[in-house]
């Protein structure tokens, strides 16, 4: 947005409408993209599958849509409340810190014999992790009273690292036999035979805080102003942080319960929503969710033909790639948007 | 009285007091203005008396019409119903970015009916009519400043209580004069106006009654001429900071006429 001029409502919901078109495109692309085992090697096509290979891919669309809606709103509501720019839930700490969450219950399912925690129950670890994060970055991010977007994103930093360490811990700690689950699983992979109630589960999470924020629009957008003014123009600022907050927890949650820790998608969604869509709510909470869920798919169509001979590159080493330059793009044009 | 009211008020953060013992009264239809050296307290007085902060110890009472007709309590009330009756400009605004100057001169009427009408007169009291599309972030400092006082100003609903800290520092001589004009009309309607100067010249021009702040405590309350005399200014300042400040001319003669 370095243009000054500001868009009308109708040109905003236009652009909304645009991202959908972006994500159809994706999951055309997605469903068509395909490797065939010709007997001597793998061979990439391109053209309509026959149904017994569509409803995999169709699987694998609709967790990657879900995946990347959850983690472009969950992004959208950590930078809008916390007026940082750069925050997200993998750059906070929110991913690694479900990721964790999760790898203690597999080790608990493992070593101990819990089996609640599987399927849909596998979301309750990583939302307790995902907030027990959230917490601590909040905490150590807080300077003269306030939320200082840089030290905020170095707490995050510091928390993903020690998360990682405990990681690491875990899978010295789980029986050898399911440790390849656990390597497979924290490099990010959109599965194509999903838990169903775990990918419905999600997406209704996913649809109803899309509701309930699209419903809150006003005082999200309020929210953007300073605590004391949002405050005196009438809002209630504490409890919209924490529904919002607990809100962005769970949709991280579910996001690393499905796919694993996923990044860039997250950091760059709500912007790419921003920037065709306006900075408005009404339209930035559904432009995010489309936004995210094209990146997402169009990453996972991308993936498809590139194999080093390991099999096909997991999407998530993929979007990491992606994240480190997006986040020194960001951080550069920052600046520019006005954010500080 | 009607207006606000401190009974024996302390305001301070992280557990220190910065203002001890303050009693005083602001009242409705009057222009008051809180003076005193840098970190004298102003700003933080000024949020404990817009309901933003609690006291630490003492009483803040909004009374008559910005208390619903009762005298109430302002840090007890939903953050809604404080917006209808108080509007509060900070120090430093901060704008959402990407907004038009005109969404966010409109979120003055979140907690409020609707009221195009509000909002474009808002704009046209600080002439931002033909910035209304602009993007906030591309503005200037004082552009800025003129949508945060619009903003205010199009959730200020007669007869409330206005709070404005340091509201005059970023603009320039016409958009000063403009701001003191519209503040004027509002005191005059019937509002009730606490605003913090720092340039005790203005100060005691723009007041009808003056709050002064100094060594922790009120120093001084009561009507502007009085307040703010040469001698006292001198013992707290130094003749030769006012000779700076005032050019000379003691504050109670430089006073402009009334606004009608």
């Amino acid at each position: 947005m370095s243009d000054s001029r500001t868009r009308s409502s109708a040109q905003r919901w236009a652009a909304v409408v645009g991202l959908a078109a972006v994500l159809v495109f994706a999951a055309a692309l997605r469903l068509m993209i395909g490797r065939l085992w010709t007997g001597s090697g793998w061979e990439v096509e391109f053209a309509w599958p026959d149904p017994a290979v569509s409803a995999f891919r169709l699987n694998a669309i609709a967790v990657a849509t879900t995946v990347g809606a959850s983690l472009g709103v969950s992004g959208l509501l950590l930078q809008g409340l916390l007026r940082n720019p750069l925050a997200s839930p993998f750059v906070l700490g929110l991913s690694s810190g479900a990721t964790l969450g999760l790898a203690i219950s597999m080790w608990a399912t493992a070593a101990l014999g819990f089996t609640a925690m599987t399927g849909l129950g596998s979301v309750g670890p990583a939302f307790v992790g995902a907030m027990a994060t959230l917490m601590v970055v909040g905490l150590a991010g807080r300077r003269r009273g306030g939320l200082d977007p840089i030290t905020l994103v170095l707490a995050g930093v510091v928390v993903s690292s020690v998360c990682g360490a405990l990681l690491m811990l875990v899978h010295h700690l789980l029986p050898p036999g399911s440790r390849g689950d656990l390597i497979a699983w924290t490099m990010g992979r959109i599965d194509e035979q999903p838990d169903p109630r775990l990918l419905i589960g999600s997406a209704a999470l996913l649809a109803a805080t899309v509701a309930m924020a699209t419903l809150r629009a006003g005082s999200l957008d309020v929210a953007g102003l300073g605590d004391d003014e949002a405050r005196s123009v009438g809002l209630d600022l504490a409890r919209t942080r924490l529904v919002m907050l607990l809100g962005a927890g769970l949709l991280a949650a579910a996001s690393v319960a499905l796919a694993g820790p996923i990044a860039f998608v997250g950091l760059v969604a709500p912007h790419a929503a921003r920037i065709v869509a306006g900075p408005s709510h009404r339209q930035t909470v559904l432009g995010s969710a489309l936004a995210g869920a094209a990146i997402l798919v169009l990453a996972d169509a991308a993936r498809q033909p590139i194999d080093f001979g390991a099999g096909r590159l997991p999407v998530g080493v993929l979007t990491a790639i992606l994240g480190g330059p997006a986040f020194l793009w960001l951080l550069h044009r920052g600046r520019l948007e006005g954010w500080s | 009285m009607t207006g606000v009211s401190l009974q024996s008020v302390a305001v301070g953060y992280d557990g220190e007091a910065v203002l001890e013992s303050v009693t005083a009264s602001a009242r409705e239809g009057a222009i008051t203005v809180v003076a005193g050296a840098n970190a004298a307290g102003k700003s933080t007085l000024l949020r404990v008396l817009a309901g933003l902060a609690a006291p630490m110890r003492g009483t803040v009472r909004w009374i008559g019409g910005i208390g619903g007709g009762h005298s109430i309590e302002p840090a007890g009330l939903s953050p809604r119903r404080r917006a209808q009756r108080s509007a509060f400009l900070p120090q430093r605004i901060r704008l959402p970015a990407g907004f038009s100057v005109f969404e966010v001169v409109a979120m003055g009427r979140h907690a409020l009916p609707p009221s195009r009408s509000r909002i474009e007169s808002a704009l046209e009291r600080f002439a931002l009519v033909s910035l209304q599309d602009r993007a906030v972030h591309t503005l200037s400092v004082g552009q800025q400043q003129r949508v945060g006082l619009a903003r205010v100003a199009a959730q200020h609903e007669a007869g409330g209580l206005l709070i404005l800290d340091e509201p005059f520092a970023p603009l320039d001589l016409r958009e000063l004069h403009r701001a003191a004009d519209w503040l004027r009309a509002v005191a005059a309607a019937g509002a009730t106006v606490v605003l913090s100067v720092h340039d005790l010249g203005l100060a005691s021009r723009l007041a009808n009654e003056v709050w002064l702040l100094a060594d922790r405590r009120l120093e001084a309350a009561g009507p502007a001429g009085e307040v703010l005399a040469r001698s006292r200014l001198e013992r707290m300042f130094g003749a030769e900071a006012i000779d700076l400040a005032l050019g000379g001319v003691p504050p109670a003669e430089a006073r402009l006429p009334e606004a009608r």
